[in-house]
């Protein structure tokens, strides 16, 4: 150190020992800007490095010579022009292949581009010394001469290193400082460690010319160094300013961004945008610096995509305490020159409620906020699954409105559609949070029991189901009476699957139904077969026509003023080839609930036609209509074609109809009894004083004939209700100009009693039992000959 | 221009559990409520507890009366529901209270039998109700 302080403050000029530090640090800075272009240069980069090269070769160069100019060691001195020019050359082109490698790529490449350059530095200044000549002999001292290498070396390979990672201003200057120090620690320690022995009888040198030559050359080389910086300087604001542009225009283009966007480098933010900071409820400065991991709850780890590249879903914590689902699409990025990463950030709450929001549309019923069918079905599987696994027992129930059908038809979709929603109301007021309730459609109603004493539960369930819903609605301010019909099965008994359980509760249901409504039934293994049977038959029943399967037997009707039979009731039958004859009983409700009564019947009306005409006038025949048939359009076009293909007179075609057929659209009802009776065929009243016996039907038709139900003939003799009943029917028809059939009459007694009462036809076995068509002929034929 | 009233009279059976404390309490939670509903539907009437039988009159516009109706009807503290009458009234009968609360003392047998047709019989029970109203507003404490 002593050492170093003599040869600085004792064989010095201090004017021009202040001009080479200068020198130097003009160089050192205007490097590091230059450096800085060629680092963001995009095309044609080598020419930015040959001009930083140059100007820290010149500055290097320079501040040596200056330095070597302010040296006065008191012996004359020289410095040979080849070596000293040749240094120039050095430094400049191995500074130009440091700063090329130090800029092809990060790590090693930056610190060996820095090492490159000091050695570049170093060598020019040992060379520079190599062409010194004084009068004395050069001795050196070797630690200091190692301390100035290893300076000259080191200091450089550092300042680079900072430049190229911190291109801002401040640490660019940091950067120009650890240049001149290193440069000039190599030089002054190099100066220190010259040790000069004066050699007495030298020949003295041509000093003065020497300086001069050097002094210019050194001004010229400071005069380039000058220009470059002049030019760095307005580059490096050129650059800035164009920096600060480029970073407004992103900052604006990602703050205008709909989605959130985050800098990021090395699991470090170093950006948001205000779509983030909204979304996030935080502002830009807490971002900045933060961990990525900081964005999430406590406890949840990275995705890895968030870290390269990649697409993740994950979840932000928000100021508010709100975590957000958001997708992350990572993008690698190239800013400031250095990688980073692009998040964007995409918040996923809107679609997430979309999603739960069609999920839910899709399991549930829009009207009433039950669950579905296809929702009610995911709540049975969920049942199967749980239960399953435990052994418990749950309990599905299947309920239908009674009534609803009539009420949406006379009363329309709106007030049903509310009744609906009402019903919706109390079947969830009857059932337990546990419970679940499920409108699969129209109205039909189920309901998911997860109760374990079983059956005991579901028939409390099925009890309180049906008494909320006997209770009269109020809707639109009309007072509603439905009522509720139950079917019942339970898990595991009943089935083990949705769809046996499902089947297995509709027909418990259909039983109920059928049983009087208003009530629950369990299933039973027998419903299943009794629906089998029914089933097949309906099968059977589709093709019976076509294979001729039916045919007619003929009920002799008797006229009481002649006792004579004045005509047939048809009646239809069924010989099934492997089951024999089966009962009208068993297949006229089924032909009427499938809608096969419709062909069934018409064929019946066309067959007893043509039979009819083929017997003697006046006989008649007498022909039932169902419900079904009553209200079909067809109807009347069906009897005028039957008459007119069999060629039979209308008048002696009678049509029986029930009272059943005419409770629901009664208008409509009278008026194809009106259009039928418009052809000539008589109408006669079916089965009188079973059903209804509206007195008002009557009054409303003028049928033709009531036919008195055969179970009032069957207690004439024991019951005198019965035949007052009877009776008062007959004196009833005569005063309104109806004839009176008795069905039934099985005994003289019997006979004896209607005729008394001054009936006008009987039918019976004591008349005939229903015989074939030869047969009937046969009677006819018989009464014309009697 | 005042919307019509109507007015709803039920009868109907008590289904509360309990003893006769717990079920008065239950009944004193469901007069609370009621009142409290009531008063902010505009609606008018009264509750008669007597014996096993709840008996209740309630008055007012349609969407709210159908609205309370809804819930009474869906409620299974009590059964046996007999809806008696449910029509358009010029005023109202029981326009004092959101729900005046009627407990007789001692039952008298015009409660309990109810002759003649549905109208006569809802008109018999109306004018019952009325009167111990107006008994047990004459009558504080
Ligand atoms: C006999 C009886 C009478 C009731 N009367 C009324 C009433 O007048 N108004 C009413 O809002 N709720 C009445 N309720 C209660 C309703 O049924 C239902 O429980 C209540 O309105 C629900 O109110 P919350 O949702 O506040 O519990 C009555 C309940 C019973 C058993």
């Amino acid at each position: 150190m002593q050492r170093f302080y003599t040869c600085l403050a004792e064989q010095h000029d201090p004017a021009l020992l202040a001009l080479a530090v200068v020198i130097c640090a003009v160089g050192a800075h205007t490097s590091f800007v230059l450096l800085r272009a060629a680092q963001t240069a995009a095309a044609r980069r080598w020419r930015w490095v040959a001009l930083t090269a140059l100007a820290t070769g010149t500055g290097a160069w320079s501040t040596h010579f200056v330095a070597m100019l302010a040296f006065a060691p008191g012996l004359p001195a020289d410095h040979g022009a080849g070596l000293t020019l040749a240094s120039l050359a050095l430094v400049v082109l191995v500074c130009g292949f440091a700063f090329q490698l130090a800029l092809s790529g990060r790590g090693w490449r930056e610190w060996a581009g820095g090492v490159l350059a000091g050695l570049g530095i170093t060598a020019m200044h040992y060379a520079g010394m190599a062409g010194y000549h004084l009068v004395g002999v050069l001795l050196w001292e070797k630690r200091l001469l190692t301390l100035s290498i290893a300076l000259g070396i080191l200091l450089p390979m550092l300042a680079v290193w900072l430049a190229l990672r911190q291109p801002r201003p401040l640490p660019r200057l940091l950067a120009a400082a650890l240049l001149l120090l290193g440069i000039c620690a190599l030089h002054f320690l190099g100066m220190a460690a010259l040790i000069i022995l004066p050699e007495p009888g030298g020949a003295p040198l041509a000093a003065a010319a020497s300086a001069d030559w050097l002094a210019a050359a050194v001004a010229a080389a400071s005069g380039i160094l000058l220009l470059l910086s002049l030019a760095a300087a307005a580059l490096s604001r050129r650059a800035h300013r164009r920096e600060r542009q480029a970073e407004q225009k992103l900052r604006s283009l990602a703050d205008a961004a709909v989605e959130g966007l985050l800098l990021c480098e090395e699991g470090r933010i170093t950006g948001s945008n205000r779509s983030l900071q909204g979304l996030l409820g935080r502002a830009d400065e807490w971002f900045t610096g933060q961990r990525l991991e900081a964005l999430l709850p406590p406890g949840q780890t990275l995705p890895a995509a968030l870290a390269a590249e990649g697409r993740a879903e994950a979840e932000f914590l928000a100021a508010s305490g709100e975590i957000i689902p958001v997708e992350l699409v990572t993008r690698p990025l190239l800013h400031h020159a250095r990688s980073q990463q692009a998040v964007a950030v995409r918040d996923l709450r809107d679609r997430r409620r979309a999603e739960a929001r069609i999920r839910f549309l899709a399991q549930h019923d829009p009207l009433t906020g039950l669950h579905n069918r296809a929702g009610f079905g995911l709540e049975l599987e969920r049942a199967l699954a749980l239960h399953g696994r435990s052994g418990q027992g749950f309990a599905l129930l299947a309920l239908d409105l009674d009534r609803f059908k009539w009420t949406n038809d006379t009363m329309g979709h709106q007030v049903g559609d509310a009744l609906l929603v009402k019903v919706a109301a109390r079947l969830r007021a009857a059932v337990h949070a546990t419970d679940v309730v499920g409108r699969p459609g129209g109205d039909e109603f189920a309901v998911l029991q997860l109760d374990t004493s079983q059956p005991e539960a579901a028939t409390a369930l099925a009890q309180r189901c049906i008494e909320l819903l006997s209770r009269p609605f109020i809707v639109q301010g009309q007072v509603l009476n439905i009522g509720a019909s139950v079917g019942i099965a339970l898990y595991p008994q009943d089935g083990t699957d949705i769809a046996t359980l499902a089947r297995n509760a509709d027909l418990a249901l259909y039983r109920a139904k059928s049983e009087g409504r208003g009530t629950h039934r369990f299933f039973e293994a027998e419903m299943d077969t009794r629906m089998q049977r029914r089933r097949m038959l309906e099968v059977e029943l589709r093709s019976a026509l076509a294979l001729r399967q039916f045919h007619l037997e003929y009920q002799p009707l008797l006229g009481l003023d002649g006792d004579t039979v004045t005509g047939f009731e048809a009646l239809i039958r069924w010989a099934h080839p492997e089951r024999g004859l089966i009962s009208p009983a068993e297949f006229i409700p089924l032909a009427e609930e499938t809608g096969l009564i419709i062909p069934i019947g018409e064929w019946v009306l066309r067959e007893a036609c043509r039979e009819a005409a083929g017997w003697q006038e006046p006989a008649t025949i007498a022909v039932n209509l169902s419900p079904l048939q009553v209200h079909s359009p067809g109807i009347v076009e069906a009897v005028r074609g039957a008459c007119a293909a069999a060629g039979l007179d209308p008048h002696r075609l009678e049509l029986e109809v029930t009272e059943t057929a005419l409770l629901t659209d009664t208008d409509h009802s009278f008026g194809t009894l009106r259009a039928l009776k418009a052809l000539g065929v008589r109408i006669s009243m079916d089965d009188f004083g079973t059903g209804y016996s509206s007195l008002s039907h009557l009054r409303r038709f003028p049928f033709d004939k009531i036919k008195i139900d055969r179970s009032f003939v069957a207690d004439l003799g024991e019951n005198a209700d019965s035949a007052a009943i009877v009776g008062a029917v007959i004196v009833l028809g005569k005063s309104l100009g109806m004839l009176t059939t008795v069905e039934g009459v099985e005994t003289a007694g019997q006979l004896a009693h209607v005729r008394a009462r001054g009936c006008d036809q009987v039918q019976g076995f004591l008349v005939g039992r229903p015989m074939a068509a030869d047969a009937a002929r046969t009677l006819l034929a018989r009464r014309q000959a009697a | 221009m005042a919307e019509p009233l109507y007015r709803l009279l039920y009868r109907s059976k008590v289904a509360i559990l309990g003893t006769t404390e717990e079920v008065r309490a239950e009944v004193a939670a469901i007069l609370a409520g009621a009142r409290r509903h009531n008063a902010a539907a505009g609606l008018t009437g009264a509750l008669l507890h007597e014996g096993a039988t709840f008996t209740q009159v309630l008055e007012g516009e349609l969407p709210a009366l159908e609205e309370a109706y809804d819930r009474i009807s869906a409620d299974l503290r009590h059964t046996e529901f007999e809806l008696m009458q449910f029509a358009l009234v010029p005023e109202r009968g029981f326009g004092g209270e959101a729900l005046a609360f009627l407990a007789p003392a001692e039952l008298d047998a015009a409660g309990l039998a109810a002759p003649g047709d549905a109208a006569d019989a809802a008109n018999g029970v109306l004018r019952r109700m009325a009167a111990i109203l107006g008994r047990q507003q004459a009558a504080p404490g």
